[in-house]
C-alpha cells in the first residue's frame, strides 16, 4: 500500500540531494545564489508541509547556524577555500554552504530519521556522508582542501562521526521539547 | 471500483515514471560517447583549417578575418562558418572534458549545465534503453517515481475539479428548471 510518510521521505531526500547539487554547480558555474534560491523554495515547500512546526524552525535555524560557524572555523584555519565566498565579509563560510545546512538540517527528522536506531551507524554514516559531500564540492571545485585531500577529509570525516549521532539526537530532543 | 482504479494508476504512472528515469545514467552515457565522436569530428576540421592557415603564413583568426573583411557576401559566410566550428569546437571539447571528468554523485547537474539540444535529440532518437542497477541509477529512479506520483495526481486533481464542475452545472440547470 502506498505510505505517505515513506513518500515524504523520499520526497525529502530528493530535496537534499538536489539541492546539494544545485548549489555546487551554481558556484562552479559563476551562479552561486541559484542554488541557494532553490534551497529557499524547498525549505518553504518542507516548512509548509510540517505547518511551521516550531520544532522544525529551530532546528533548521540552529543547525544552519551552527554549520556555518563550523564551515566558518575550517576557512579560517585555512583548512578549506570556498569558492563565491561574501566579498565584504570574506572570513565568513559562504552563503552556498548555509543552505547545504540548511538542507541537512531539513533531513535531521525526516529522511534521515533512522538514524537516531543506532549511533554507531550514524557515526559510521556521518563520517563517510560528510567526507563524501566535501570531498565532491572539491572535486566539482567549489572548494579546495589545504594542505592535502586525505589529511582533511580525515578530520572531516572525524568531525561528521560525532556531529551526526549529535543532530540525531538534538532532532528528536527538539521535537520532544517543543511539539507543537 | 473507482478508488481500485485510482490505487492502480497512481502505481502505474509511479512506475512508469521510475523505469524511464532509470534510463538517465544510460543516457547520459550515450550523450557522452555522441559528444565524443562530435568533439572528435570537430578537431580534424580544427586541425585541417589550422593546416591550411598556417601553410599560407596566417594565424587562425587573421585567416578568418581575411574572409570576413573580403567584402563579398559568400566569403563573409564561410568565414561565419569557419568561426562557427571554432566555437562548437570549444564549446563541445569543454562539455566533453566537464562531463568525463565529473564526479558521479555531480554528474547529473554537469550534465543539465553541459547540455546541448541538438545532441539530446540526436542521442534520444537513437537510444536503446537499458537495465542500470547502480546507486545513479536508483537516485534517478526515485526521481522519476515522485515525478510519476505528482504527475498522476494533477491529472487527477483535474479531471475531479473538471467532473465537479460539469455535475454541479446540471445540478444547476435542473434546479433552474
Amino acid at each position: 500500500m502506498f505510505n505517505p510518510r515513506l513518500f515524504f521521505r523520499i520526497l525529502n531526500f530528493l530535496m537534499f540531494y538536489l539541492g546539494w547539487g544545485f548549489c555546487l554547480t551554481g558556484v562552479v558555474t559563476g551562479r552561486p545564489f541559484f542554488g541557494p534560491i532553490i534551497v529557499a523554495f524547498f525549505l518553504l515547500y518542507h516548512l509548509i508541509q510540517e505547518r511551521f512546526k516550531l520544532s522544525e524552525i529551530v532546528i533548521i535555524v540552529t543547525i544552519s547556524i551552527f554549520g556555518t560557524a563550523l564551515d566558518t572555523i575550517y576557512l579560517n584555519i585555512g583548512m578549506i577555500d570556498y569558492k563565491a565566498g561574501y566579498l565584504s565579509v570574506p572570513w565568513l563560510a559562504p552563503m552556498w554552504v548555509t543552505a547545504i545546512w540548511a538542507l541537512f538540517s531539513m533531513s535531521v527528522n525526516h529522511s534521515l530519521v533512522w538514524l537516531r536506531v543506532n549511533f554507531l551507524l550514524a557515526s559510521v554514516f556521518g563520517c563517510g556522508g560528510g567526507a563524501l559531500s566535501y570531498f565532491a564540492a572539491v572535486r566539482v571545485g567549489a572548494a579546495t582542501f589545504y594542505p592535502s585531500t586525505w589529511v582533511v577529509l580525515l578530520i572531516i570525516g572525524a568531525v561528521w562521526s560525532l556531529l551526526m549521532p549529535f543532530t540525531a539526537l538534538y532532532g528528536q530532543w527538539i521535537e520532544g521539547k517543543l511539539i507543537r | 471500483m473507482l478508488r481500485f482504479l485510482d490505487a492502480v494508476c497512481d502505481r502505474i504512472f509511479s512506475v512508469l515514471g521510475a523505469l524511464i528515469f532509470s534510463q538517465a545514467p544510460s543516457f547520459i552515457q550515450q550523450y557522452i560517447q555522441r559528444l565524443a565522436g562530435s568533439t572528435y569530428e570537430l578537431e580534424l576540421q580544427v586541425i585541417q583549417i589550422n593546416k591550411i592557415a598556417t601553410s599560407a603564413g596566417l594565424s587562425i583568426n587573421d585567416y578568418i578575418q581575411k574572409f570576413m573583411t573580403s567584402g563579398d557576401p559568400l566569403f563573409v559566410s564561410q568565414g561565419k562558418f569557419l568561426e562557427m566550428i571554432f566555437e562548437r569546437y570549444e564549446d563541445f571539447s569543454h562539455a566533453l572534458k566537464n562531463l568525463e571528468e565529473a564526479f558521479w554523485l555531480t554528474r547529473p547537474f554537469t550534465f543539465m549545465q553541459n547540455l546541448n539540444t541538438d545532441l539530446f535529440r540526436g542521442t534520444l532518437k537513437h537510444y536503446t534503453p537499458s537495465v542500470n542497477i547502480s546507486l545513479e541509477g536508483l537516485i534517478y529512479a526515485l526521481i522519476g517515481l515522485l515525478i510519476g506520483y505528482f504527475i498522476y495526481q494533477g491529472i487527477r486533481k483535474v479531471l475531479i475539479n473538471l467532473s465537479e464542475g460539469i455535475s454541479s452545472a446540471f445540478k444547476r440547470e435542473n434546479q433552474s428548471e
